[in-house]
């Protein structure tokens, strides 16, 4: 099974002091057999969201958000991360027939759209989020997703 | 040893990388296809590029990294050069080795953070 995750997945899953790291890391390791599949954007938007979190109050040290990242590089190595190359002009073009269709009615924020967007090139069993918002926009353009809370 | 031999059995190089040439006429069918599902275990992304740029830039062979392949195509299908991935640790030893690297890091709502930053 391939499975495509968001940024806010990643983060948790990632971020071993997040508050939702427990139910992210159950679902990560019963995943024995999934490839986990990621695209430049989400490699980007997860590497920068980690890094934001430095600026949290009482945030993480920066050395440990950096090992973070560099163990997330060498998993795409020697783990079950695949990262798959994507038409980011198709992406673009995607993103604006999305928001056509789903803006007014849903909460569309534009860095996750693009998400939803590489769904359509990258076609994984199942897309996971923590973010309700993607989950609904996910589940409108017919994408088997999960949403974890 | 012909095409389908080839792809079934890539020969290892001296750099660690398997090489075997595929045909592009006729067009793979059902029938006669790459048996691909073994190799899909192990590449993860392929990119193809003409012999031209290959002689321009030798450099893109030498340096596969794990889980890639290059595509040298011609007119008779071409080469493709692999880099088997090394699955090398479980999702379980993956999370043992992240509580390594962020034991002790202050607990915090991520999402919520994030989503107020924006």
């Amino acid at each position: 099974m391939r499975i495509y995750p968001d940024t806010s997945f990643l983060v948790s899953l990632l971020y071993s002091g997040d508050r939702s790291h427990a139910a992210s890391e159950a679902f990560f390791v019963a995943q024995t057999t999934a490839e986990w599949v990621t695209s430049e954007w989400l490699l980007f938007e997860t590497n920068n969201s980690l890094r934001q979190l430095c600026l949290a109050r009482n945030g993480p040290d920066k050395i440990m958000i950096e090992g973070v990242r560099r163990l997330f590089k060498r998993w795409h190595e020697r783990g079950n991360f695949t990262r798959v190359d994507a038409d980011m002009a198709d992406a673009v073009t995607e993103c604006q027939q999305l928001s056509a269709a789903h803006a007014i009615a849903l909460r569309m924020r534009s860095a996750d759209v693009l998400h939803v967007a590489l769904l359509e090139q990258i076609n994984p069993d199942l897309f996971v989020t923590r973010d309700a918002d993607q989950f609904k926009l996910a589940s409108q353009r017919a994408f088997p997703a999960q949403l974890l809370s | 040893m012909n095409w389908r031999e080839s792809a079934r059995t890539p020969q290892r190089t001296q750099c660690g990388h398997s090489v075997y040439w595929v045909p592009c006429h006729p067009r793979p069918t059902e029938e006669n296809s790459i048996d691909t599902p073994a190799l899909s275990d192990n590449v993860v992304s392929m990119k193809t590029i003409t012999s031209r740029e290959l002689s321009r830039k030798p450099s893109v062979i030498s340096n596969i990294k794990p889980g890639e392949a290059v595509h040298v195509a011609d007119r008779k299908g071409g080469l493709i050069m692999t880099r088997a991935k090394r699955i090398a640790v479980t999702p379980r030893e993956m999370m043992a080795e992240l509580g390594k690297v962020t034991a002790g890091c202050p607990p915090m709502d991520t999402q919520a953070f994030l989503e107020d930053g924006e």
